[in-house]
C-alpha cells in the first residue's frame, strides 16, 4: 500500500493542531471546573424579600430584627435599592460566616399598577443577576409582602429560567394577586397574564400565602378573595401550595410583616431549621 | 471477494437515483462548504458557549461581537440553511436531464413544488401562514431531494423529449407549452402534499416522535442503551436527518447532571454513579471525529486517495471537520445516501464507543463527566470532561488513529470503484464514437 507524502504531512499537521489544542483546553476546563465547584458547593442560601408598594428596603428593618432576637442564629442584613437608571446601591453587608443572610430589595419607583410591577420585576432582575454574581449562591428563598409577592410571581414566571438557580421556597404575604377585585370572576389583566404564563414556574418550588383578616374579608387593603387567586397561578404547577390565614393582632395589611404569627411561619417554612433544633430532633427521633 | 465489492459498488453508482444525488450533491457542494465555514465561525468563535472564542475569550475584546455572530449566521441560514431547497430545484434539473426532458423548466418547478410544500400554518393560535425554516434546511434534505426526484418522473411522462438544438425563441415557447402540462400536475401535486404535511405538522407528529425520542434518550443510560441510541443517530445522520444525540444532550441528560453534582462535590472521577451514559460513551469516543467519526476518513483520503477530486475535497473539508462540522464533506464525497460508507460511518464509531467503554470498564481512563463547549474537537472531548487527564487525550489520539487505519480499505474500495466507472464511460465514450 502506497503512502502519499504530502498526505502523510497534512494528517500529521492535522493531528499536531489538535494535540496542541490541547494545553489551552486544558488551562480553559481547569478553571471552568474550579467555578462550577465553587458554585456547586457554595453553601450560601439567602432569604430575598421584596417590600410592597410606597415602601422602601427598610420595611423589614422590625421583621428581622424580632427573627434575629428569636434565635441564637444571627442572619445578617443587606439592603439594596434599584434606581430607575439602572444603578443599584448597597448599604449593610453579608457576614463572612451567615450562610443564611436577608437581602431586601427596594425600588426607587415603588408605585402601585401592572405596568410599575412589570417595570420592578425588570429592575429586580438585574439587582439578582448582580447578587448571583457577586455571591455565587444556586439556591434561595423568596418572601414578598403585598405588591413585593406580585414583583416575585412576574419575576419567576419571566426571568428565573435564564438562572442556573433554584427557588426554594416563596412566601407571600397579603399579596393580591387580582388586585382590588373582590370576585374571582373577574380576572385582571394580570392575573390573566400570571396564568398564562404559569407553565414557566419552577416545579421544584414551595409556595405559601399568606392572608391575612381584620374583618370577614379582607385585611383592610386586600380582600381575601384576590389574596386567594394565587391558587389559579401556582396550584397544581408547583410542587406544594399553602394558603393561610392569619386573624387576631397584627392582621391589618401593613401590620402583617411585624405579625408574630407571620414570623413564626416565616421562621417555620421559609428559614433552614437551626442547627441546633435539627439535631434535637434527631435525638427525639431516636 | 474484491471484485464482486466492486462490481457491487459499480452497480450502485449506476442506479439513476444515486446518480442524480450524486450530480445534485456536486452542484450543492459550494454552498455547504461555505456554510461549514460560517458556521464554524458563529458557533465556535462567536458564540458564548463556542470552543475557539472561549479559549481566546474572543467576547471580552472582540467589538461588534453579536453583529459578527449575526452577519455569519445569516450567511449560514442563506447557504446550508436553504439546502433542501436548492437540492429538490438540482435534483429536478438533473432528474430532467437524465430522461431527456426540458430541465431548466423541471429545474425551476422542483423548486417552486418544494416552496409550495414547505408553506404551512405555523403551530400556535393566530394560525399565520409561512415557510417552514426547518424544512428549508437539512432536516427537509431528504424531502427536497424526493420532491426532485418525482417532479422529474412527471416531466418525463407528461412531456415530449427535447431536441438539443439553437434556443431560438419560437422554440423556447413551443419547449414551454409543452412544460404547461407537468407544471400544473406537479403543482396540483404540491398542494395534496402541502395538506398531508400540514396534518402531519397539525397533530405534532414530528414533535411527538422527536420529542419522545430526545426524551428516552436523556432519560436512559447505561452501555446498552447509549449504544442503541448512537445507532439511531448514525444511521439518521447518514440520511441527513438528526438524531436524539445529534446535538450534545448534557443540559437535559439525567445521568450526566448526576455525574456532573458528585464529581463536583466528591471531586472523585473513578466512582461517578452513571459509568456510561451518552457523555461519557458517545461524545467522549463515538463522536470523536465529528458523527460517523469522518475526520478519521477525512485523514484516511490524504494518506492513499490517489484522485484529485477527493483529495481536494480534503482539502478544502478539512477545517471544518476539524471542529465537528462534517455536513460539506459528507455531501461532497459524497456520505450521505451513499450505501457503501454506510458500513464504516456505523461500525466504527460503534467500535470506538466499545474499546472506550471497555477502557472505562477496567478503570484505564476516567469517565468525562464535566461539561464541554460546543465545536470541541471530538478528539479533546474526553479530555476537557474529565478536567484534563492526559492519559486521556493519548487514548483518544490512539482511538483516532485506529479510525484512520480502518477507514483506509474503504478509501481504496472506493478509488477503485471510481476507476472501473471511469473505464466504463471511456468504453461507453469509444462505442458512441464508433457509430
Amino acid at each position: 500500500m502506497k503512502i502519499n507524502k504530502r498526505g502523510m504531512g497534512i494528517t500529521l499537521l492535522v493531528l499536531l493542531i489538535l494535540f496542541s489544542l490541547a494545553l489551552p483546553s486544558f488551562i480553559w476546563a481547569r478553571q471552568n471546573v474550579k467555578d462550577l465547584a465553587r458554585w456547586h458547593n457554595s453553601r450560601l442560601s439567602p432569604v430575598i424579600m421584596i417590600p410592597g408598594s410606597s415602601a422602601t428596603e427598610n420595611r423589614f428593618d422590625a421583621l428581622i430584627k424580632k427573627i434575629n432576637s428569636r434565635s441564637q442564629k444571627k442572619h445578617s442584613l443587606l439592603k439594596v435599592k434599584v434606581y430607575n437608571d439602572g444603578t443599584v446601591k448597597y448599604s449593610g453587608k453579608i457576614n463572612a460566616k451567615d450562610n443564611e443572610p436577608f437581602i431586601v430589595v427596594g425600588f426607587e419607583n415603588n408605585k402601585d399598577g401592572y405596568s410599575n410591577i412589570l417595570k420592578q420585576a425588570k429592575m429586580f432582575d438585574k439587582a439578582f443577576k448582580q447578587l448571583s454574581e457577586q455571591y455565587e449562591f444556586n439556591n434561595f428563598k423568596a418572601f414578598g409582602h403585598s405588591n413585593g409577592g406580585l414583583i416575585y410571581t412576574a419575576f419567576l414566571e419571566n426571568y428565573l429560567p435564564k438562572y442556573d438557580i433554584q427557588a426554594k421556597v416563596l412566601m407571600t404575604v397579603g399579596t393580591p394577586y387580582n388586585f382590588s377585585e373582590t370576585s374571582l370572576q373577574r380576572k385582571t389583566q394580570m392575573l390573566a397574564d400570571f396564568i398564562k404564563n404559569r407553565k414557566k414556574l419552577p416545579t421544584d418550588l414551595s409556595v405559601y400565602t399568606v392572608a391575612g383578616t381584620e374583618t370577614y374579608d379582607s385585611d383592610g387593603l386586600v380582600p381575601e378573595r384576590s389574596v386567594e387567586a394565587g391558587k389559579y397561578i401556582y396550584q397544581g404547577i408547583v410542587k406544594h401550595f399553602t394558603q393561610i390565614t392569619v386573624t387576631g393582632k397584627d392582621a391589618q395589611h401593613s401590620d402583617l410583616p411585624q405579625n408574630d404569627q407571620i414570623i413564626e411561619l416565616l421562621d417555620r417554612y421559609v428559614l433552614e431549621p437551626d442547627q441546633n433544633q435539627k439535631t434535637k430532633k434527631l435525638k427525639e427521633n431516636s | 471477494m474484491e471484485q464482486r465489492i466492486i462490481a457491487l459498488g459499480l452497480r450502485i453508482r449506476k442506479w439513476s437515483f444515486f446518480r442524480i444525488i450524486q450530480r445534485t450533491f456536486a452542484v450543492l457542494f459550494p454552498f455547504i462548504l461555505l456554510g461549514s465555514f460560517a458556521q464554524v465561525i458563529e458557533f465556535s468563535l462567536l458564540h458564548p458557549d463556542g470552543y475557539l472564542g472561549n479559549l481566546i475569550q474572543i467576547s471580552k475584546w472582540l467589538p461588534h461581537y453579536r453583529a459578527a455572530n449575526q452577519l455569519f449566521g445569516s450567511i449560514y441560514m442563506l447557504t446550508a440553511g436553504v439546502i433542501a431547497l436548492l437540492a429538490a430545484g438540482v435534483s429536478a434539473k438533473y432528474t430532467a436531464q437524465f430522461f431527456k426532458r426540458d430541465e431548466q423548466l423541471a429545474g425551476l418547478t422542483g423548486l417552486l413544488v418544494f416552496l409550495a410544500i414547505c408553506y404551512q400554518r405555523t403551530t400556535g393560535n393566530n394560525g399565520q401562514f409561512n415557510f417552514r425554516l426547518d424544512l428549508l434546511g437539512f432536516p427537509g434534505l431528504i424531502l427536497g431531494l424526493a420532491v426532485g426526484y418525482c417532479v422529474g418522473w412527471v416531466f418525463k411522462y407528461l412531456s415530449g423529449p427535447t431536441i438539443k438544438g439553437t434556443e431560438h425563441g419560437q422554440e423556447l415557447l413551443s419547449r414551454s407549452f409543452k412544460g404547461l402540462l407537468p407544471l400544473t400536475f406537479t403543482l396540483l401535486f404540491a398542494v395534496v402534499c402541502n395538506i398531508l404535511l400540514g396534518l402531519l405538522f397539525k397533530y405534532q407528529i414530528f414533535e411527538e416522535v422527536g420529542s419522545w425520542l430526545q426524551g428516552q434518550a436523556t432519560k436512559q443510560s447505561g452501555f446498552w442503551p447509549v449504544m442503541f441510541f448512537a445507532s439511531i443517530t448514525l444511521l439518521l445522520a447518514w440520511l441527513g436527518l438528526s438524531g436524539p444525540y445529534t446535538g450534545n444532550t448534557f443540559d437535559s441528560d439525567q445521568s450526566a447532571l448526576k455525574n456532573l453534582s458528585y464529581a463536583l462535590s466528591h471531586n472523585n472521577l473513578a466512582k461517578v454513579p452513571e459509568k456510561f451514559n451518552a457523555n461519557t460513551l458517545y461524545f467522549s469516543y463515538g463522536a470523536i471525529g465529528g458523527t460517523g467519526a469522518t475526520l478519521g476518513l477525512v485523514l484516511a483520503i490524504f494518506l492513499v486517495a490517489k484522485r484529485q477530486n477527493t483529495r481536494k475535497l480534503a482539502n478544502w473539508t478539512v477545517i471544518p471537520s476539524m471542529f465537528n462540522t462534517n455536513v460539506a464533506f459528507m455531501i461532497g464525497l459524497p456520505v450521505l445516501f451513499n450505501p457503501f460508507y454506510l458500513l464504516p460511518f456505523l461500525v466504527i464509531p460503534l467500535f470506538n464507543m466499545v474499546i472506550g467503554g471497555l477502557a472505562l470498564l477496567c478503570g484505564l481512563v476516567p469517565p468525562a463527566v464535566y461539561p464541554v463547549l460546543t465545536t470541541t474537537p471530538g478528539v479533546l472531548y474526553a479530555f476537557i470532561g474529565t478536567n484534563g487527564s492526559w492519559g486521556v487525550l493519548i487514548f483518544t489520539f490512539g482511538l483516532l488513529l485506529c479510525d484512520i487505519l480502518l477507514y483506509i480499505p474503504f478509501v481504496r474500495f472506493a478509488e477503485k470503484i471510481a476507476g472501473a466507472l471511469d473505464n466504463d464511460c471511456k468504453r461507453a465514450g469509444e462505442l458512441n464514437e464508433d457509430q
